[in-house]
């Protein structure tokens, strides 16, 4: 069974008599124990889907199952979600937060759960200082605890480092990347930040205009928008022109580029270059990043 | 339903009660304030017309009550949309009869607590409150229910057509308290609205609390009335907040709201 099953969703508002198509026909799978990026420029219907899942939207077609299940209070108990600028009642502390779902979620133990979890989010010195005076990085972490109480099969996240000073944005990918690997959390993840997705996920949706553009993983993904990649080596000399023509390099100087199609045909030319006698002094490759994907896949749509 | 969230909500809520300094000062300063200038002028009025002094003195008693009761319950939803707390907690296994059962519970106890002070207040002004006790316990249930009904009705108005309807958890228990003829006898509204009155949730509330202020006999028949239609009122509520919900849910409004 997997954790998220999206089966032909269909979603339309209607805001002042205008139809805006916000989810089309939108199917995709999470499988158990992978992190899932879903990608898109804003509007796409990254948050809409989420929201079906949440059981906060009702679809007008198709059908969303979480754990195997339509979308209810029972399910919405064993998972969990945190999204960038989550806020909480500003006169209460992270204590009296964290005390209230450890009492919704029924946490056995509600005492040693809060700790692990201020410890693992360093909020023992925020902890019972009002929520008013945090800042954005703050509030997260008090979110990101409340969403870490019930240990939930599946985290749904929704931007969650948005507006984050990096180094909390690094620890909270780390901490992603820990949950996953080390208790198997299913996750969702919604990101603006690309290097974020492909360090974090492995496998996408592109989302655009509420249709599914692309699904699979990073590097499948990748290589059907881009078949190659460059590599750029600076040689002790300038290679022979026969050199050049033979491997199919264009030549600056002592700087030749060369453009490949897999990662077999590196070592090819590496070789290649050692044999010929030329010392690599340095190289540099350069590989399409999931931002290259995301404008050109927008540029295609 | 589900007793363990409920109790949960209605723990938090009294915990959010208690750290948001002077929140129970001003749910109770109003009222309060208000009971006692009427309290004063009927003190007053008892040279010209002891009567009046007490009707007014009693009506705002039952008047004060309803809103404490009512209004209570649709703050609580409030603060939870103006603090996107709401969000956290729908989305946390909490199904929203239980969320909004909650907040009636706490709203209840607010009234049912000031509503005390209060009646103590202006029992001593004079109003035979206490002597008619056990007729006015059971006003104060049915103006409970009805007022709880309009505070499921707001809840479920606000939630399906957004957060800036939330002016009617402070000003839409006025037009119902106006239409049931406070301080006065329905006939005096022009023919073609009285029939209105009738249907009213306080009408045969305010028409028995001015007959303990008065002295009057109070008729079975009368609260038997009042009962009927403030059940009705509760009953459809309920329905209405359902259909408010699954509508919220198909608009959008419901995922709009929670942001």
């Amino acid at each position: 069974m997997n954790p998220i099953t999206v089966s032909n969703v269909s979603k339309t508002f209607i805001i002042k008599n205008a139809e805006i198509k916000a989810l089309s026909n939108v199917s995709l799978e999470v499988k158990q124990g992978e992190i899932f990026g879903l990608l898109g420029p804003n509007g796409a219907g990254k948050t809409t889907l989420i929201n079906v899942m949440l059981n906060l939207l009702t679809p007008d077609e198709g059908e969303v199952k979480i754990l195997g299940e339509t979308p209810n209070p029972d399910v919405l108990r064993q998972i969990n979600v945190v999204a960038g600028g989550s806020q909480f009642h500003w006169a209460m502390t992270p204590r009296d937060v964290l005390n209230f779902f450890a009492n919704i979620y029924n946490i056995p133990n509600k005492k040693e759960r809060i700790n692990e979890l201020v410890k693992l989010l360093k909020l023992e010195h925020l902890l019972d200082r009002k929520i008013t005076w945090f800042s954005t990085g703050e509030r997260l972490r008090v979110a990101f605890a409340k969403a870490l109480l019930n240990k939930p099969k599946l985290l749904l996240m929704d931007e969650p480092t948005l507006g984050l000073d990096p180094d909390v944005a690094r620890n909270v990918r780390n901490e992603v990347q820990r949950l996953n690997k080390e208790e198997g959390m299913t996750i969702l993840l919604t990101s603006h930040y690309m290097h974020e997705v492909e360090q974090l996920c492995d496998r996408i949706a592109f989302i655009y205009e509420g249709k599914i553009v692309d699904v699979g993983e990073v590097k499948e993904v990748k290589l059907k928008h881009f078949a190659t990649y460059d590599i750029i080596l600076t040689l002790d000399k300038k290679p022979t022109t026969a050199f050049a023509k033979e491997h199919g390099l264009q030549v600056k100087g002592n700087r030749v580029r060369a453009t490949l199609h897999d990662e077999d045909a590196m070592s090819t030319l590496m070789a290649e270059v050692h044999k010929a006698g030329y010392l690599v002094k340095d190289i540099s490759i350069k590989k399409p990043t999931l931002e290259d994907y995301f404008i050109k896949v927008l540029g295609e749509q | 339903m589900n007793l363990h969230n409920i109790i949960s909500i209605i723990k938090n809520d009294a915990l959010m009660i208690r750290r948001v300094k002077w929140r129970l000062l001003e749910v109770t300063y109003f009222p309060l304030t208000s009971i006692l200038i009427w309290g004063l002028f009927a003190l007053h009025s008892k040279q010209y017309a002891v009567e009046a002094g007490l009707i007014v003195l009693t009506v705002n008693l039952f008047w004060s009550f309803c809103q404490l009761a009512q209004q209570q319950a649709n703050m609580l939803v409030m603060e939870d949309l103006w603090t996107f707390n709401i969000k956290h907690v729908l989305v946390s296994g909490v199904s929203e009869f239980d969320y909004l059962f909650a907040k009636l519970a706490t709203s209840t106890t607010i009234a049912i607590t000031i509503g005390t002070l209060l009646l103590t207040v202006a029992n001593s002004f004079g109003a035979p409150l206490f002597a008619n006790i056990k007729t006015v316990a059971m006003l104060a249930g049915i103006a409970l229910l009805g007022s709880l009904a309009l505070a499921i009705i707001i809840t479920g108005i606000i939630l399906s057509v957004g957060r800036e309807y939330g002016f009617l958890s402070w000003s839409l228990l006025q037009l119902f308290i106006f239409l049931s003829a406070p301080f006065f006898n329905r006939e005096l509204f022009p023919e073609a609205i009285r029939w209105i009155t009738e249907i009213m949730p306080f009408t045969y509330v305010f028409e028995t609390a001015r007959a303990i202020a008065t002295g009057a006999q109070v008729t079975t028949g009368t609260l038997w009335h009042a009962f009927f239609i403030t059940a009705a009122y509760f009953c459809l509520a309920w329905p209405f907040f359902a259909w408010s919900i699954k509508s919220a849910k198909k608009s959008g409004m419901m995922s709009r709201i929670a942001h």
